[in-house]
């Protein structure tokens, strides 16, 4: 097998996958009677549009950062959603910023370590715990 | 995972120790923190967009992701034990420590996430802000293959789609909740598209079947 169809065969089946994926979408956008090509054109362009509320910079910063940390971990907290984590960040950051406000900026919102970071880490430390708990029980012999 | 417990605290504490001091004297009550001051505001990178200097420290986490998790030992630990438990454990890796230490990463990466988004969009915690984050951020990890250089890319496709989905709610009468669906549909497309490109038999055939197609199309 060469190099050259190696390539070529990995980006026919992510080509397919992606209209396959469109199809599909069609396909459930068709059967609740909606119009597939104004909604995909919708999804597509609208939001690019200047003069719109909302753009789609807005979540893809967040998004970055959750599925960056979804990735960090392994395929173990891929399966942990992190809504809660999210919240508790949020708790911690808002409530040492309103409780100091004359933190910088530089210095609140550093990557890393601040306080909202061990709040949100914690959290997520809990469920990790219970769930390696739970794996190392169901491998270990019987 | 204890995220139900997290909300339930997140709105209680909204409506209770931090709500805004104005929302109990105008008696609207609108669960909300007080607005945070301007020295902690993330500024506009664009006049007239959203996009916020958040984005620098998305990219520099996705550096850093990037060199721990593929030039350092331990990060070949934490690949090692996430894609094949048995195996890592075989060889010595302790399995547990690294699914705790995931964990924690991950609940650290999404507290930074909210802070982010309160710091540079809505300026105070307000109800309804996590709303939705949790699952994408899941499927844009498998959108981008899980490598930070395609999760970038995957966040702000995943950006038009959930922006567009609430356009389509009001220009194409199509639910918004229609964008949870086509989530749903990309996942099944990503696990199959693994799946196929996963089996060397079936690259293995394409392969014998394209050489002798090509070996027929040179002797004619």
């Amino acid at each position: 097998m060469t190099k050259q169809f190696k390539v070529l065969y990995r980006t026919a089946i992510i080509l397919l996958a992606g209209a396959a994926a469109m199809l599909l979408g069609a396909f459930i956008l068709w059967a609740i009677g909606a119009d597939v090509t104004k909604t995909y054109s919708v999804i597509t362009r609208t939001p690019e549009k200047p003069d719109t509320d909302r753009r789609s910079d807005h979540p893809a910063i967040p998004l970055t950062v959750i599925a960056l940390g979804s990735r960090s971990p392994t395929g173990a907290a891929l399966s942990n959603r992190r809504g809660g984590q999210m919240a508790m960040g949020i708790l911690a950051a808002t409530a040492v910023a309103l409780a100091l406000p004359g933190l910088p900026k530089a210095v609140l919102l550093r990557p890393w370590p601040s306080p909202r970071e061990p709040s949100a880490g914690r959290h997520g430390h809990q469920p990790g715990l219970l769930k390696a708990k739970l794996q190392s029980a169901s491998c270990s012999p019987r | 995972m204890l995220n139900y417990i997290a909300a339930q605290f997140y709105t209680f504490c909204l409506r209770g120790p931090m709500l805004d001091p104005a929302e109990i004297t105008m008696g609207s009550g609108t669960p909300q923190s007080m607005r945070l001051t301007r020295a902690v505001w993330l500024d506009r990178l664009v006049p007239g967009t959203r996009i916020h200097t958040g984005v620098y420290i998305a990219l520099f986490l996705a550096f850093v992701v990037w060199l721990l998790l593929w030039r350092t030992s331990w990060g070949y630990r934490m690949r090692a034990a996430g894609a094949g438990e048995r195996a890592a454990r075989y060889g010595g890796i302790g399995v547990a420590g690294c699914l705790v230490a995931a964990m924690m990463i991950s609940g650290a990466f999404a507290g930074l996430a909210g802070a982010v988004e309160v710091a540079g969009v809505h300026r105070r915690a307000i109800e309804g802000i996590t709303g939705g984050y949790g699952f994408s951020g899941i499927v844009v990890a498998l959108f981008g293959g899980l490598h930070p250089a395609g999760i970038v890319p995957a966040s702000f496709f995943f950006g038009l789609l959930i922006v567009g989905a609430d356009m389509t709610q009001r220009m194409a009468g199509v639910p918004a909740n229609m964008v949870l669906v086509l989530q749903g549909v990309i996942i099944l497309v990503i696990v199959a598209t693994r799946m196929v490109l996963a089996n060397p038999y079936l690259a293995d055939r394409v392969w014998r079947r394209y050489r002798a197609l090509f070996r027929r199309n040179m002797e004619e």
